[in-house]
């Protein structure tokens, strides 16, 4: 099929490039998930240190929420690639790759647990203590589970947004998905195909996320919620 | 309902000149009180006179400000926290029964975590606590598949588990439909049967003439009056609690 622009989309470069864009792909899937556990796991650990106002774990949280929800992405990566060696820490591409999206990710998801440790209701968290359960069972089984559950439609916005930034590593010449793509387009010009791959992909792994959540929530609400209470 | 009085026994509970202050609220106000194993002592009084408070000061979900309370001889400032509230149950206005968990892992939860006892011991209790209040069938259904009615009667089961010398009722009935009181009173008149010692705080007079070893009137957070519900209900001596008798009365 011809286009009078002069533009044809030829599929055979998405076939010809294949073995190279599953490798992004790869790339790209590792430092998400990689990226999106670690985030869960930082979220989790400040969240709950500002709801219950840990001393000094609170300020750090504080701190580092304002520094990190309110500075973007691309400066994060550009500052752990570039400047982090003259302050003496050397790190692999493919770490400051996982680093910049759990602290980014870690971020948001610290509001997020937060916000979900503070809507745990009291009443429930009383009446363990009233049975004698003490702090650490309280929060390990009565806390954690609840606010889980409040916690995970956000949750699951924010590990969407982590592997969509993914993206945002090519910056920093990662081998991921998007870096793959573009140099692709720099050497044969095939934008209109390599594009249509990103988005395609992008567009899946998102779509099998969000279906991987809801079948969670969807898991979950089966049983008792918060809001039943 | 048999009373023993035994002259040596010391009291379960000693309360001593209790206080209790919310900023600059004076909540108890010198509160002096006696409980005997296995006395129902039914605690009546207008809203904000310090029943509550007094309730749970005595597993500590509220610190003291003066006085003391003795549980069997010991201030309960003297146990280790979650030590004397294995010892204390409590049963809330709002059920607060864990949303997560089924009726059954409601009642094992705290046993299991706690004493590390195996499920299956704990499990083996709670159905038989689950059938005494009546709910042997729902053990397996989670807080928002059940009543309101039937919800408090696993919160009673769950406070039961940790075999409690005492059991505290903060308003338990208040938050239930009428059709559902019933059978929240008709578990806790069991309990009494069975010789717990309990002190409930309630606006259900009736319970109180019935099951009540002892009646006790508060207000402005004092002991205003305290006896036989029989005296202290039908034929009160202080103008303040005949003034609060024939308010509920309408």
């Amino acid at each position: 099929m011809s286009d009078p622009s002069g533009y044809a989309f030829d599929a055979q470069a998405i076939w010809r490039h294949l073995p190279e864009l599953a490798q992004g792909l790869l790339h790209t899937l590792g430092a998400s998930v990689l990226g999106i556990m670690a985030a869960v796991l930082i979220g989790l650990v400040f969240g709950a240190a500002r709801a219950y106002r840990v001393p000094v774990a609170n300020q750090i949280g504080t701190a580092y929420v304002a520094l990190f929800r309110g500075t973007p992405i691309l400066v994060q990566i550009f500052f752990l690639y570039y400047a982090l060696p003259d302050l003496g820490i050397r790190l692999e591409v493919s770490h400051v790759a996982v680093l910049a999206l759990a602290l980014w990710g870690g971020s948001y998801n610290t509001e997020n647990f937060r916000a979900a440790f503070i809507a745990v209701p009291p009443g429930a968290m009383q009446a363990a203590s009233a049975l004698g359960m003490p702090g650490h069972l309280r929060f390990i089984w009565i806390a954690l589970p609840l606010a889980v559950r409040v916690a995970l439609p956000s949750l699951g916005n924010t590990s969407i947004s982590v592997l969509k930034d993914s993206a945002y590593l090519s910056v920093i010449a990662y081998a991921e998905l998007t870096y793959v793509a573009t140099n692709i387009v720099a050497i044969e010009f095939r934008v209109f195909e390599m594009f249509a791959v990103l988005a395609a992909t992008y567009l899946g792994m998102v779509l099998l996320l969000s279906w991987g959540l809801s079948r969670i929530t969807a898991h979950l609400a089966r049983r008792g919620t918060v809001g039943d209470l | 309902m048999v009373t023993e009085f035994s002259v040596s026994a010391r009291p379960l509970v000693e309360v001593r000149d209790l206080r209790k202050r919310f900023g600059a609220n004076e909540v108890l106000n010198g509160i002096n009180l006696d409980i005997h194993a296995g006395e129902v002592v039914v605690i009546v009084g207008p809203s904000g006179s310090g029943k509550s408070t007094l309730l749970r000061c005595f597993n500590r979900l509220e610190s003291i400000d003066g006085g003391d309370i003795l549980f069997e001889g010991r201030s309960v400032s003297a146990y280790r926290e979650h030590e004397l509230r294995q010892r204390i149950g409590m049963v809330f206005q709002q059920f607060n029964l864990f949303p997560h968990l089924t009726a059954l892992d409601n009642l094992t939860i705290a046993p299991r975590k706690i004493h590390k006892t195996a499920r299956a011991i704990c499990e083996e209790r709670a159905r038989e606590l689950l059938a005494r209040v009546g709910l042997a069938v729902k053990a397996g259904s989670y807080p928002n598949q059940l009543s309101g009615g039937q919800q408090q009667r696993v919160a009673i089961a769950r406070a039961l588990m940790m075999e409690p010398k005492m059991m505290l009722f903060d308003e338990v009935t208040s938050a239930l439909d009428p059709e559902l009181i019933g059978e929240v009173l008709a578990v806790m008149r069991q309990l009494a049967d069975d010789g717990m010692t309990m002190v409930v705080v309630t606006h259900e007079m009736q319970f109180a003439r019935e099951v009540g070893d002892r009646v006790v009137f508060m207000d402005g957070g004092q002991i205003i009056e305290q006896g036989a519900p029989g005296a202290v209900l039908l034929n009160p001596s202080e103008a303040r609690t005949q003034q609060f008798l024939k308010r509920i009365k309408g």
